[in-house]
């Protein structure tokens, strides 16, 4: 066997033809020596010779590779057949590439998502430390938060104090380094330009731990996160993009940020994007011995984390020696966790005044192949019922083609005996039908690659809308590739394989004799039992479409307990415009008097946190004198806000007076003169706590476990009135407990409510604000409704994306149920024509026809019905406003399922009806 | 022609006996194609008669194995033909085939000799 001849086969044949025909010259000039006639020489030498085809076939076979060669015939073949019949052709790919393509966009975001790991060396050696612990914390200040067990009050937390930190890397004998690095922080605007800008701090042996090498210029090395050293920052491939154009002389430039001036001396690779959160990356990172240097400028619990050790605020990962386990890891590490933590609390809550012993933390030792993976794993349960749903598709898609397919290799059923009875081997027929699938399959396979690649944008633009910082980016990678071959080569087995295998079974001289014969016994059977399972299939697409959207109209009606419509929205952050902190207040006064004056605008107010944005503060309530339930969970949300809030959005007091400006100065001198400040209740929260009493006057305070045993009179904050209930984080949750403040620490959101179209008056709304006050950094203005929409985009993105699914599924078993009957009908033309001539009406003969149609459709709305009530289930938690089991979506499923598929069975049974009897008996 | 008392033997002729004469043909020097039929016929008084077209797959899978090259020349009579030429290959495959043969040939010629006393 030599490939280089395989491949030069038609040369060499060439090369035999000039052989021989020498051979026949020479001969014949012989034979022509020895008397013979010219002729009679050619012809005695041709005798000699024997057949030159026979000849040169022999060594041709011989050059050839068998299979490759059998192989390149049957696709040939293959092609000639899918050529000979475009409509099948056309459909089978489209929909194939539909189904394929579907599943590999989702795929290859869930393999960005859920399964890759970062992009350093040896990603699988990172390890990431968590803690948990008894509602009694040893720590302070905790950046990242805790969460915290509502009911328990257990705890856990991923941020440690930088002591830790620092006895982690002294001692450890397992890990081969250990760095830390923080939660990120916003410097917007510092570099004196509009738009986000964030930054994070990171141990000087961040990048070197990790493995990661610069695009441009260096990383940290080992002196730059000293106290001495000159302020340096890497930027990110991003920001160097965004900012500096990828501009290569960015090396030496200078930051500012805040008090300090920092010196670009690198840039990380673009595939890079920290272990912060999936989609969240640090446009500047700055060694952590920066961190003091900020001040106020900066984020106030880095600047002293290094002197207070009970401020946990550093995230920390560390790279294992290959040969010790997470396990030993843990073992390596507890005890230095637990005296760092003790003397942090020695230092600071003990010497504080705090005399309750803590309860001890628990060291946790996880995969940190990932960073941190709170994002991920919140989106995984879209992706993964995105990819049941696509997975869904695809069996539809399959189970399509193979009734195609077992309906085309009966018509060929003539062909395939014919070539079995001339010799064809059963295998070699069975391969070569195969290869006719497999091709279809590539073909579809290919085509859905290309739609993977836009569909997958279009998907990841659909789950980032949820964040607008969040920014992942998808590629077709080895994987994804891997993933697309396997789905098609299985798709290709599954469609394949049955039809091919049934063809070639079959009785030879029946076959040939009798080409018109209706397919009797299995195969009509297995072609209706695709086809009950195709309706099935798609009729659970169709209700699950149907629930995601009578969701999101349900979302979008939903009464929120005040006036969502004509109200902006927008952040002002003054932080870091060198406002002196105590101005701050005066200058968010003074913003919104101007805001008023604007014309257009009715009212404008400010909050802590914007409503319906899904963000939260959650505290825990104690009221003096009552006891808390074991069981209870006593969280309640907080929010602080400015003068007519409630006013402004609509929100009608129900008891007491609203907050005032008043308010807002008692609370601003209140901590000095250790005065009861006053606070505003919901609904909610009155009926919890104060059941059958007046409110009003009560006393109360927040606390940060639920399990504390209260606070001091002078904390005690006083309620002063009760609002009407409204949603407070997103649509779909219910309204919990709230608390009013009269006074928003910075950073706040600002609501305007307007009397027009609120998005017409960002121009003049913020041109009357910066022109009292340039540096207050007004952004991301927004209306009130696009604000909610956000919340629930995942479900807006589900709705459309089931519905595109279902309706295709429902196309695709039309088209099934269609070919299906239209085949039959064909088939038995004869039988039509006999019941007609017999006397049976055209009606008579369409409802024959429809029955069947409707038998098969019923059979499959059964299934599907058994199938959506097992498996909705599984997704009632992201439904809002209706069960799972919802009777109207059914009944509509069931309506359209029903009326889609009598018009796709109404055709067949139409030409049933046309039979004319005269030709159908004939025919025989 | 061939003799009428000792008919040709060419559907007897097994495979491989067929390279071996081509091998043993080629010993006395190049050759081509239709040299070596006319060769072989010839040293065995006609009584082994190759078909020729035959001749020519033996000579391709014998050059697939390396035992013989090729090479385009001009003929005796100022013809274009392909002449083959043994390789050392060749050469060591035909002093072991031709032993084997041999052996064969006595090993027949002992069990086909007319048993004595």
């Amino acid at each position: 066997m030599n490939w280089l001849r395989f491949l030069r086969r038609k040369k060499w044949d060439a090369e035999r033809a000039r052989e021989l025909d020498s051979y026949m010259e020479i001969e014949a000039s012989e034979n022509i020596s020895r008397g013979m006639s010219s002729d009679d020489a050619k012809f005695a030498a041709l005798r000699k010779l024997g057949n030159q085809t026979l000849i040169r076939e022999e060594i041709y076979h011989m050059n050839s590779i068998g299979f490759l060669e059998s192989l390149w015939q049957d696709l040939r073949h293959g092609a000639r057949i899918l050529l000979r019949s475009p409509g099948f052709t056309v459909v089978a790919i489209l929909s194939l590439a539909l189904g394929i393509g579907a599943n590999t966009a989702i795929f290859s975001v869930a393999n960005e998502v859920l399964f890759k790991s970062l992009p350093v060396k040896n990603p699988e050696q990172l390890v990431l430390f968590r803690w948990s612990s008894g509602p009694k914390l040893m720590g302070g200040g905790f950046r990242p938060g805790v969460s915290i067990d509502p009911v328990t009050g257990a705890t856990a937390g991923k941020s440690f104090s930088f002591l830790t930190y620092e006895r982690f890397r002294e001692q450890t004998r397992t890990l081969s380094d250990v760095f830390a690095f923080t939660g990120m922080f916003s410097a917007d605007g510092a570099d004196g330009q509009p738009g986000h800008l964030s930054g994070q701090f990171v141990s000087g042996n961040y990048f070197s731990a990790l493995g990661v090498t610069p695009a441009l210029g260096r990383l940290f090395a080992g002196g730059d996160d000293t106290e001495s050293a000159n302020l340096v920052v890497v930027i990110s491939h991003r920001y160097w993009e965004r900012r500096y154009g990828l501009d290569p002389a960015v090396i030496g430039k200078a930051i500012p940020l805040g008090n300090l001036s920092l010196t670009i001396i690198g840039v990380t690779p673009a595939e890079f994007l920290g272990t912060q959160q999936l989609g969240v990356s640090a446009d500047l990172t700055i060694p952590l011995a920066a961190a003091p240097g900020l001040g106020n400028s900066g984020p106030k619990f880095l600047s002293k984390m290094k002197e207070q050790p009970w401020i946990w605020a550093v995230m920390v990962m560390g790279r294992k020696r290959p040969s010790s386990s997470f396990d030993q890891v843990r073992a390596d590490l507890q005890a230095a966790f637990f005296s760092a933590a003790l003397q942090g609390w020695n230092e600071g809550p003990r010497s504080k005044g705090a005399k309750e012993p803590p309860d001890a933390p628990r060291l946790e030792v996880v995969a940190g192949n990932q960073g941190l993976t709170e994002s991920r794993e919140a989106l995984s349960r879209s992706i993964v019922t995105m990819m049941v749903i696509v997975g869904i598709v695809l069996l539809i898609v399959c189970s399509n083609l193979a009734n195609l397919l077992l309906a085309r290799t009966t018509v060929r059923r003539r062909e395939i005996a014919v070539r079995i009875a001339l010799g064809g081997s059963r295998a070699r027929l069975v391969r070569q039908l195969l290869t006719e699938n497999v091709l279809l399959v590539v073909l579809g396979a290919s085509v859905g690659a290309l739609f993977a690649f836009w569909g997958k944008d279009l998907y990841l633009s659909w789950i980032q809308v949820t964040n607008l910082s969040f920014a992942i980016q998808s590629r077709l990678d080895l994987r994804v590739l891997g993933f697309t071959i396997a789905v098609a080569v299985v798709t290709g087995v599954l469609v394949g394989l049955a039809p091919a295998l049934r063809a070639t079974r079959m009785d030879l001289s029946a076959a040939i004799k009798d080409s018109g014969r209706a397919p009797q016994g299995s195969r009509a059977l297995a072609g209706k039992a695709l086809l009950i399972a195709q309706v099935a299939m798609s009729f659970v697409l169709l209700i699950a479409a149907g629930l995601f959207t009578r969701t999101v109209l349900n979302l979008e009606h939903a009464d929120v307990g005040f006036n969502i419509q004509n109200l902006l929205l927008f952040n002002a952050d003054p932080q870091l415009n060198r406002h002196p902190r105590a101005e701050v207040p005066s200058r968010y006064q003074l913003a919104m008097e101007r805001i008023q004056s604007v014309p257009g605008v009715q009212m404008a107010t400010a909050s802590g946190l914007p409503l319906l944005s899904g963000d939260i503060a959650m505290p825990f309530l104690w009221v003096p004198g009552r006891v808390r339930q074991a069981d209870e969970d006593s969280t309640v949300f907080l929010q602080y806000v400015w003068p007519n809030f409630f006013e402004t959005m609509g929100m009608p007091m129900m008891l007491g007076r609203t907050l005032t400006i008043q308010d807002t100065q008692r609370w601003l001198a209140g901590r000095a003169q250790s005065r009861p400040y006053t606070a505003v209740i919901n609904e909610s929260l009155a009926r919890k706590y104060f059941p059958g009493v007046n409110p009003i006057g009560q006393r109360f305070c927040e606390m940060k476990s639920p399990t504390s045993s209260g606070c001091p009179e002078n904390e005690l904050a006083e309620i002063v009135g009760v609002v009407r209930d409204a949603k407070f984080t997103t649509v779909r949750q219910e309204i919990p407990p709230t608390i009013f403040y009269p006074f928003s620490p910075s950073p706040v959101t600002f609501e305007v409510r307007t009397k027009t179209d609120p998005m017409r008056l960002v121009a003049l709304i913020r041109g009357t604000v910066n022109e009292s006050d340039p540096d207050l950094l007004l952004s991301e203005f927004r209306t009130q409704s696009a604000q909610a929409e956000l919340t629930y985009a995942r479900e807006r993105h589900f709705a459309w994306l089931s519905s595109l699914f279902g309706l295709l599924a429902l196309t695709l078993a039309c088209i099934g149920l269609y070919g299906l009957l239209a085949y039959s009908v064909a088939n038995r033309t004869k039988e039509f024509g006999l019941r007609m001539a017999l006397g049976a009406q055209r009606g008579n003969v369409l409802q024959l026809v429809m029955r069947e149609s409707l038998g098969l459709v019923i059979a499959g709305i059964v299934v599907g019905l058994a199938v959506a009530f097992a498996g909705t289930r599984l997704i009632s938690s992201m439904l809002y406003g209706l069960a799972p089991n919802d009777p109207a979506t059914i009944a509509l499923a069931v309506a359209l399922m029903l009326i889609v598929s009598s018009l796709a069975g109404f055709l067949p049974a139409r030409r049933a009806t046309k039979v004319d009897p005269m030709v159908a008996l004939r025919h025989e | 022609m061939p003799k009428r008392d000792a008919p040709p033997l060419q559907s007897d002729l097994i495979q491989g006996t067929l390279d071996l004469l081509i091998l043993r043909t080629l010993v006395l020097g190049p050759a081509h194609g239709h040299t070596i039929a006319h060769a072989i016929e010839h040293r065995s008084d006609d009584v082994l008669q190759v078909e020729h077209g035959s001749l020519y797959p033996a000579l391709h899978r014998l050059e697939d194995r390396g035992w013989i090259s090729s090479f385009w020349g001009t003929s005796e009579n100022n013809r274009k033909a392909r002449y083959y030429r043994l390789t050392r290959v060749g050469r060591k495959q035909l002093a072991a085939q031709t032993g084997r043969w041999e052996q064969l040939v006595r090993a027949i010629g002992r069990v086909l000799r007319p048993v004595t006393e």
